[in-house]
């Protein structure tokens, strides 16, 4: 019984009906046989998988002239092949169908020859990828414009331009038992402690799903914080020249075949506020913008809570003219100004995803009929008041700052809103306070998703409220491992 | 999430600090009798609770890690004592919060949920969390205290006394009372990572300064704003930062009101991660959430049936002030002291088996 385990046929007639049975005769798997001088051997490919030119001038163009010679033996074709050759920049020999089948559906080409039991493999992809084009989630004013695309190769050669060090490192992984994908372990080695590479690299190779197709699939095995906190211990980005900062910082990058999005590690939640626009600007207006972000972070989570808490339980905070405004407009509303809130946010998350989802031309639609149907008619119609509209909008803007706490941001509006709605201020002390804890109890491989707050690192201080400057950079290195030193 | 995170000098003193400031922000139990003297009583406690915690200082250098079954069992007993006042005064005092729109019930579900959640956490995070709750305490006293400045007068600070001496004796005892800061440093040192810089002295020196400064500035604060008023009333600076207030926002209380209940949880949250260390520690197999829950959910149900009978009033204001104080004597400075004698009785007993 023919299994991926066997080893490959030593005739071409065998290898030929052992790898119809294995792929059930698959019309995606090209077969050619040929006989060079006395040799004979096949060429194995997979349909749209490779490059027809890369193909006939860097395989097929010298085996043709290798068969001028009428007494060429299998075993010296073979010799050729594998030894005596140059043919293409990556190839390997493989034994067993299970390793031919894998380089063959990875855009290899692999030549059998009669006798030896083995296949040679040489690299001709040519299967059709994105080209790089600018980041879509990750914009910026004065940094790079490219992004990463979901051809893993592509991804590591634009890392690779920013980082030529030969300390850089690319160790690939396999997971996914049907999907075969590659995962990548990129790290400056010397930057990542010993200790959290093998951590990766074990739950990494720990993987043991179906299919892994994106990095949401790998961030589970690899996130200490996944399903545990609201927030995550592990960063997304599709920016290269992030990416290279953060390798730099001695974090380690996963790049997935077939994903644009890097995972980075550890993650620091001081980073989801960072940006690459950070490094552009001078440093004035680099913190200025951090502080903004940190500001906009409170709004998008706190502010519909604050107001909802202020107006139903402590209005005497308010100033007189203003409580009496909104006394006028929430007099006119028939629902209370929690069940208000929580259903103008649960309509704006309805339209966002449904803008998101849309084809850009009708996702432009949608926002009109959002904005008019929220903003307008249901303001006229006495649904909810104009106030809360302002506040809910001010919120909605604060909210899209930081697209990578997003997720946790829209949950926890909704928490602090029911708890404003419910228990005053008391109610959002208490959240604030369950909040703190999540946030003080995450870690990343062993260091403090807090730091370089608490525990508190003077030297991380300037990164945290601004950037350092780029006089700090050439005197010192600083690593996110740095701050898993002595509790401070 | 891998719970290796470390308790450092700073993560202590945060819970014991905040813990203190939560409870003088709360009520003034009986025993003060003025301004002047129970401020000068704070500062003769202070002095009074640096000898309590030289024994533990002492047994921490000398190596001291861990605490016995013995000395668990006591400390346990002590904080479900603390968890029940806690429990019991929350819900009381927030009543002259909410002035009864919010049901009793309502929010002691909320807290027990909510402390049953932190108290399955570290103390190591914890105390990160308490130090951020810490310095937002320290930002609303300092809003208020600014906010109410017009409305202080200094005269109110008087040292008005029929014994002057002895209402300050009374008051550093009083003050000692409350002083659950002082169990939870004996509690938790043996498992503090301090720093060469940090040594259990000098973290003991350092929370005593700065619990004597923040509390002197909130008997300050309250006296000035009150009157003779401040030790009488509830939720004292709750009712200073209702004269407090500024152009934009009108009244301070509410600020008083979010770092309170967050202080509160936190607090809670803190006892009752102690209380399932010490129920760990009498039982190594018992699972980490069962013990929290364990420690928490009888305090809590024995904390319910008086305030939801609104009993609460008799609990809080007859407390044995004098067990308290004895408690906190014999937990802070007797256990670490006779775990010092035990063993310095042990190494004679074992050299002079040795000579013999």
């Amino acid at each position: 019984m023919i299994n991926e385990n066997s080893p490959i046929g030593r005739s071409i007639s065998q290898v030929r009906s052992d790898l119809s049975a294995l792929t059930g005769n698959s019309m995606d798997l090209n077969i050619t046989e040929a006989d060079l001088g006395r040799a004979r051997l096949c060429v194995i490919s997979a349909e749209g998988m490779l490059s027809s030119q890369m193909l006939s001038e860097m395989l097929l163009q010298p085996l043709n002239d290798l068969g001028k010679n009428k007494d060429l033996t299998d075993a010296e074709a073979f010799d050729f092949l594998t030894k005596g050759s140059l043919i293409a920049p990556s190839s390997n020999t493989v034994s067993t169908y299970g390793e031919l089948l894998e380089a063959v559906y990875s855009g290899f080409a692999a030549v059998c020859v009669r006798g030896t039991g083995k296949a040679a493999a040489y690299g001709v992809q040519g299967y059709e990828k994105r080209t790089v084009s600018i980041p879509e989630n990750e914009q910026s004013l004065g940094a790079a414009q490219d992004s990463f695309t979901e051809t893993l190769r592509t991804n590591i050669s634009l890392i690779r331009r920013r980082l030529k060090t030969p300390r850089l490192r690319f160790e690939i992984i396999k997971a996914g038992r049907l999907s075969g994908t590659e995962l990548c372990l990129a790290y400056i080695s010397g930057r990542v402690p010993e200790s959290i590479l093998s951590d990766l690299r074990r739950k990494l190779g720990s993987i043991r799903l179906d299919t892994v197709l994106d990095s949401g699939y790998v961030r589970p095995y690899i996130d200490p914080c996944y399903g545990l906190s609201v927030f995550s211990g592990t960063l997304s980005t599709e920016r290269p020249d992030q990416t290279a900062v953060y390798l730099n910082e001695g974090r380690a990058a996963v790049l997935i075949d077939g994903s644009p999005f890097v995972i980075l590690i550890p993650a620091l939640f001081a980073d989801n506020f960072r940006t690459m626009d950070d490094s552009c600007e001078k440093g004035f207006y680099a913190a200025f913008s951090k502080l903004l972000r940190y500001f906009a972070f409170f709004l998008a989570i706190g502010l519909p809570g604050l107001y909802a808490a202020v107006v139903m339980f402590h209005p005497e905070t308010l100033d007189l003219k203003l409580l009496l405004n909104l006394a006028a407009a929430e007099e006119s509303t028939p629902y209370p100004l929690t069940v208000e809130l929580l259903l103008v946010m649960v309509l704006f998350e309805i339209m966002r995803e449904a803008g998101i989802r849309l084809p850009k031309t009708v996702g432009g639609a949608v926002s009109i009929v959002g904005g008019l149907m929220i903003g307008d008619a249901a303001v006229k119609s006495g649904l909810i008041s104009q106030p809360l509209l302002i506040v809910v909008g001010i919120t909605a803007t604060a909210s899209f700052v930081l697209p990578e706490l997003y997720p946790a941001v829209s949950v926890l509006r909704i928490v602090f809103i029911l708890a404003g709605g419910l228990g005053g201020l008391a109610g959002i002390g208490a959240a604030s306070a369950l909040l703190l804890c999540d946030l003080a109890a995450a870690d990343s491989f062993g260091i403090e998703f807090t730091a370089p707050a608490s525990p508190f690192f003077p030297s991380g201080l300037k990164g945290l409220l601004g950037r350092d400057s780029f006089y700090d950079y050439e005197k010192k290195e600083t690593t996110a491992a740095g701050y898993s030193g002595d509790v401070k | 999430m891998t719970g290796k995170q470390e308790l450092s000098a700073y993560r202590l003193t945060a819970m014991m600090l905040m813990g203190r400031i939560f409870a003088a922000m709360t009520y003034f139990p009986a025993g003060y009798e003025g301004p002047g003297t129970l401020m000068a009583g704070t500062l003769l406690s202070a002095l009074f609770q640096g000898l309590l915690m030289i024994p533990a200082a002492v047994l921490y250098r000398r190596g001291g890690r861990e605490v016995s079954r013995g000395a668990a069992a006591l400390y346990l007993i002590y904080f479900c004592y603390e968890m029940f006042m806690d429990i019991g005064g929350y819900v009381y005092f927030s009543d002259f919060l909410f002035g009864g729109e919010v049901r009793r019930t309502a929010v002691l579900g909320a807290l027990v949920l909510s402390a049953l959640f932190l108290a399955a956490m570290d103390t190591a995070v914890l105390g990160k969390a308490a130090g951020t709750v810490l310095i937002g305490m320290a930002a609303a006293l300092l809003i208020i205290g600014a906010g109410a400045a017009r409305k202080a007068y200094w005269v109110n600070i008087d040292f008005a006394a029929a014994d002057p001496a002895g209402a300050v004796l009374r008051a550093a005892a009083a003050e000692t009372a409350r002083c659950e800061c002082l169990v939870l440093y004996a509690f938790l040192l043996p498992r503090t990572s301090l720093s060469r810089r940090n040594s259990p002295g000098r973290t003991a020196a350092g929370f005593l300064a700065a619990k004597a400064v923040v509390l002197e500035t909130v008997f300050f604060l309250t006296a000035a704003v009150l009157g003779r008023y401040f030790y009488h009333t509830k939720l004292p600076v709750f009712s200073a930062a209702s004269y407090s207030g500024g152009r934009v926002i009108q009244r301070f209380d509410g600020l008083f009101l979010l770092i309170w209940c967050a202080a509160a949880i936190v607090k809670l949250g803190v006892l009752g991660a102690c209380a399932r260390d010490c129920i760990m520690i009498l039982r190594p197999s018992a699972e980490r959430n069962r013990a929290a829950a364990l420690a928490l959910l009888p305090c809590a149900v024995g904390a319910a049936v008086p305030v939801l009978r609104y009993r609460w009033e008799s609990v809080v204001y007859g407390e044995p002030a004098a067990l308290v104080f004895a408690a906190v004597v014999i937990l802070t400075a007797g256990v670490p002291a006779a775990v010092l004698a035990g063993r310095a009785l042990r190494r004679r007993t074992v050299s002079k088996g040795v000579r013999a």
